[in-house]
């Protein structure tokens, strides 16, 4: 009988044996009747009928039998078993459970991450019609998501594969917090059409429409949109909030809206807060550059449209692409498609179905899926380990499964029953892994962060991931608790029963073993390699100091003060804040090291004598007078800013870049000038100085810039000059602890610039961490994946010797009755154990072999195929193991020759 | 289980039942037996307690059809009849027979 039709019995199946049974009644009382006409009495009619339909009980179970409920039943009864054997030894459950929760656990809570920020879809209408335009084919560069707003408006206009094409835009706003403190909040800017192109439904009120987009703002003030979380979080979920004020960046706006819970935003891992038209830019940049006449404007946006229906995102491409070369000539300035990275650009059509590439995606996908592969191998590992101890737990049944074949006990019905204990185990470990999941999750999170220190990765754990992990690893389980239940099948009662000892040798535990010992040496090997990465990425000289030096960057771009003024009142600022005695000494700067992001830019020596004649690409940092002394970072010759010195046609170089551009000589009083006018940015999209000859004036030390994984680039500081104090700057104060400078800071803002909130304080060391975070949980979960693989190996091994040496008793028991000495048996059993280990050595150095590839560009300062690493792990496992199999060993060495032998 | 010389062969029953209603039309389990029964002189008989699973197996194949009805003398009954797949099942038994009974008899012809 099929699967299906005896799953719909179970739906009736009352209605099937009863329709048996009224039928078999028919055909009693027909039987009967015939019998009668024959000549018969009723009695005697009947009792034949009965015996003619044959043994009719039986026949009415076998027929019952062919039901599912029926089948349901024993399959309770085999689980009932399962949980009484289970019971009945409660450390194999504890080791079995514990081993898939934490396989499950570490898979679930890794995949979600990976899962929220790289794959999920947005949570839209149709999400796989929605397509990007970015730029690609940017030298070595990664593809831009974003193009110039007045594109967009031009394709908006002239393109035919869209519905309708949208323009989105991420800002970092100041909200005042209910105690009102006012803080740093990413908010989405979006064109009128915005939330229509996505088909995006509110929660309450309406969202942002084409009315709310126009310059200079709507008749009624600023609309807002607040997402679904900052609803709850700032206003306690209160339906009245529609049509409140607030003060978003010194700009009182309107609350329209609210988003559907669902709705997180288009770029994964960051979820705005707030949502704003697309002109609202003009209020945050304090100027207009988005309705200027020119066809160029400095304001990009990433475009997201939804394709129409029968257009492939294929047919859009071959249209955009027909008409980038006018497009990019006419929206972009000239010297952008001068730019040699630039020069070859192209426009692209992209999937847009998980939103929009984000930081943490680019950012933190590489490090994601290496956690994924190594959380895998863990998963294989628990199988693996679960397999085998049942295999261990099997061996010590055998003569259970002999008794109960010999009364009669169908193979495929042991095979059941074990596979019950399997799935018991399995389930009880998923509901276990959940929780695990649920925490680890959250304790992933925090590790995942801005380097800027600005909001931490935003993501929930995810149910439909937990369901796919846990329906992964029950699969697994069921599939490694196959292959010992068919062996438990195959027992054969005859030789079982007659003697204990002539039971075939078992080989498989061997490679169990083995396959745990190669799993296990790869993650310990991965785990040490990236701890050692860790402590050279933390331990080696940036060239400035850490934990002296904290940030604080103001958002005094709202203020009033443009150009020399406002340099002034940073100057005013850094004066003030110095003259406390919390304070050693404070700048300002443009950017600060180890957030990801630097302007490069080429620049050729002045000189009479040895140059090097091509230009030279130097990483360029604005500074104000006192960084270097602030940062720790030595002057080795010359000296640095000073106050007057506000142009850009003096500068200081590192020893690098002085190395690169005046080999043989010294650089302090030379010239530089830029090679070519824009200079290149990553990770942010903010202007460069002006082109200059400048005099060099000092040379300072070396100091690590974007990332701490790269070695200090050549690096050419400037002064703060008017144009780039257009941007916001960043305060650094060095003094001997935070809440001292903290306290002067705040009474120097209180003085100077009153109206100006306190935003995040935070030192270099934990910029640094924060810099690291993917680093960091990596390294942490290797560790902490690879203790677990030692000790599940060295579980593994001791089930497997212990299960040996109880087999073996008899040949230990001939061979000490022999004369074979303690120590001839200890090394037996050892030989066994270093045997596996071997195995899984040569095993596990192949896979590492495999594994390197991925692992590889996680690593500083290490090789991937470092000897003295996978000999040390190597070793470790040798160790831990020889200790797993001390107790066997004695219990080996401790057997009874006479009782050995009088056992069988 | 010791079977009386007459009981049906084993998987032969399948090719009885369908040749019956390809003939009989509709027909109630009962009314099977006793056409199987009467056709083969008695020769064969239809073990009655599992003709009722055979059935019912058969019904789910979708080898035949069922449905309750009332017989001659207004008793409920479950009345089958074969359905299209059946009758091509009952091609592939008879084949199936066929080759069965010419070996058979190949091998006493020769053994």
């Amino acid at each position: 009988m099929s699967w299906l039709a005896r799953l719909r019995n179970v739906f009736r199946a009352d209605e099937v044996s009863d329709e048996i049974d009224r039928e078999m009644a028919f055909h009693l009382t027909e039987r009967a009747d015939e019998l009668v006409a024959g000549g018969a009495s009723p009695t005697e009619a009947r009792c034949e009928a009965e015996r003619r339909f044959g043994r009719y009980l039986a026949q009415r179970e076998t027929t019952r039998e062919r039901d599912l409920l029926v089948w349901l039943e024993t399959l309770l009864g085999d689980f009932r078993y399962g949980l009484r054997a289970l019971r009945r030894s409660p450390v194999f459950c504890v080791a079995a459970i514990l081993t898939v929760a934490i396989g499950i656990g570490a898979n679930t809570a890794v995949f979600t991450l990976l899962h929220g920020l790289l794959l999920r879809s947005l949570p839209v209408r149709n999400p796989q019609d929605l397509a990007r335009i970015g730029l690609t084919n940017l030298g070595d560069g990664p593809p831009a998501p974003i193009i110039p707003y007045k594109m967009i408006q031009q394709l908006r206009r002239e393109q035919r594969s869209f519905v309708d094409l949208s323009a989105w835009r991420q800002e970092s706003v100041t909200v005042s917090d209910r105690d009102g403190m006012r803080r740093w909040h990413q908010a989405g800017l979006v064109s009128g059409n915005g939330f229509a192109v996505l088909g995006a439904q509110p929660r309450l009120g309406r969202l942002i429409d084409e009315s709310d987009d126009v310059p200079g703002a709507p008749v009624h003030g600023w609309p807002m949109v607040v997402s679904d979380g900052f609803w709850r979080d700032r206003f306690g979920a209160d339906p009245r909030v529609i049509g409140a004020s607030l003060e978003v960046s010194g700009m009182l706006v309107t609350i329209v809206g609210v988003t559907a819970p669902s709705f997180h935003g288009l770029w994964p891992g960051v979820e705005p807060k707030l949502y704003l038209p697309l002109q609202f830019v003009t209020v945050l940049q304090g100027r207009d550059d988005l309705n200027t006449p020119a066809p160029t404007s400095a304001v990009w946006c990433a475009a997201i449209g939804r394709l129409k229906p029968g257009v492939s995102q294929a047919d859009a491409n071959v249209e955009i692409g027909a008409s980038q070369t006018r497009l990019l000539r006419e929206f972009t300035l000239p010297a952008f498609l001068q730019n040699p990275r630039f020069r070859n650009a192209r426009l692209k059509v992209d999937s847009a179905r998980a939103g929009l590439p984000s930081f943490f995606g680019l950012m933190y996908s590489a490090p994601l899926f290496l956690m994924q592969g190594l959380v895998a191998i863990v998963l294989v590992l628990c199988c693996v380990n679960v397999s085998g101890l049942m295999m261990s737990k099997l061996h010590e049944r055998r003569h259970e499964f002999a008794v109960r074949t010999a009364i009669g006990a169908g193979r495929a019905r042991l095979v059941r029953q074990y596979l019950a204990e399997s799935f018991v185990i399995a389930l009880a470990g998923a509901a276990l892994g959940a929780a695990l999941a649920w925490y680890g999750t959250y304790w992933l999170v925090p590790f995942f962060r801005h380097p800027n220190m600005g909001t931490g990765l935003s993501l929930q754990p995810d149910h439909t991931v937990f369901v796919a992990t846990a329906t992964l690893a029950v699969a697994t389980t069921l599939f490694f608790g196959l292959w010992p239940a068919w062996r438990a099948g195959a027992s054969d009662p005859g030789t079982l029963l007659k003697s204990r000892t002539a039971a075939q040798r078992r080989t498989g535990g061997r490679a169990f073993v083995a396959v745990q010992v190669a799993l296990s040496l790869v993650l310990v090997v991965s785990a040490t390699l990236l701890s050692r990465s860790l402590v050279h990425l933390r331990g080696e000289p940036t060239g400035f100091g850490l934990d002296h030096v904290t940030i604080q960057t103001p958002p005094f771009h709202v203020l009033p003060q443009k150009g020399m003024a406002k340099l002034d009142l940073y100057q005013r600022m850094v004066d003030r804040v110095a003259q406390s005695p919390g304070v050693r000494s404070a700048a300002v700067t443009w950017f600060t090291p180890m957030t990801g992001s630097q302007v490069t830019a080429t620049f050729q020596a002045l000189a009479d004598g040895a140059t090097a004649p091509e230009g030279v690409t130097l990483a360029c940092n604005s500074v104000g007078p006192g960084y270097f002394r602030t940062m720790e970072t030595a002057i080795f010759e010359g000296r640095e800013f000073e106050p007057q010195e506000r142009t850009g046609d003096v500068c200081v170089l590192n020893q690098a870049a002085a190395a690169s551009l005046f080999p043989r000589q010294s650089a302090v009083g030379r010239y530089v000038r830029t090679a070519t006018n824009l200079g290149t940015t990553r990770g942010g999209d903010r202007p460069l100085p002006e082109p200059v000859t400048c005099r060099v004036v000092g040379l300072a030390q070396d100091a690590k810039f974007a990332n701490l994984n790269e070695p200090p680039p050549r690096t050419i500081y400037f002064p703060v000059t008017p144009d780039v104090v257009e941007g916001n700057l960043v305060f650094l104060l060095n003094g001997p602890t935070k809440a001292g400078v903290i306290a002067a800071y705040s009474d120097a803002l209180r003085e100077i610039a009153p109206t100006m909130p306190l935003v995040l304080f935070a030192t270099l060391r934990e910029q640094m961490d924060a810099a690291l975070g993917s680093q960091r949980a990596i390294t942490f979960l290797s560790s902490f994946f690879a203790g677990v693989a030692l000790l599940l190996s060295a579980i593994g091994l001791y089930g497997m010797l212990s299960s040996s040496v109880t087999q073996r008793a008899g040949e230990i028991g001939i061979r000490a009755a022999l004369g074979a000495s303690r120590g001839v048996i200890l090394r037996m059993v050892f030989a066994d154990a270093l045997r596996a280990v071997g195995i899984g050595v040569g095993m596990g150095t192949v896979a590492l072999f495999f594994a390197g590839g991925p692992i590889r560009h996680m690593l500083y300062g290490v090789s991937v195929f470092d000897l003295t690493t996978v000999v040390a792990a190597a070793a470790l496992l040798a160790l831990v193991v020889l200790t797993a199999s001390f107790w066997p060993a004695r219990r080996a060495a401790s057997v009874d020759p006479l009782r050995a032998i009088r056992a069988d | 289980m010791v079977q009386s010389k007459n009981d049906i062969l084993q998987g032969t029953l399948a090719l009885l039942v369908l040749k019956t209603l390809a003939r009989g039309g509709r027909m109630h389990g009962y009314a099977i037996t006793a056409h199987i029964q009467r056709l083969s002189a008695d020769l064969l008989r239809v073990e009655e307690g599992s003709l009722y699973p055979a059935l019912h197996r058969m019904a789910q194949q979708g080898w035949l059809s069922a449905e309750w009805g009332l017989t001659e003398k207004n008793r409920q009954a479950r009345f089958y009849t074969i359905t299209k797949a059946g009758r091509r099942q009952l091609q592939i038994e008879e084949e199936s027979w066929e080759r069965l009974c010419s070996g058979v008899r190949r091998v006493l012809a020769y053994a």
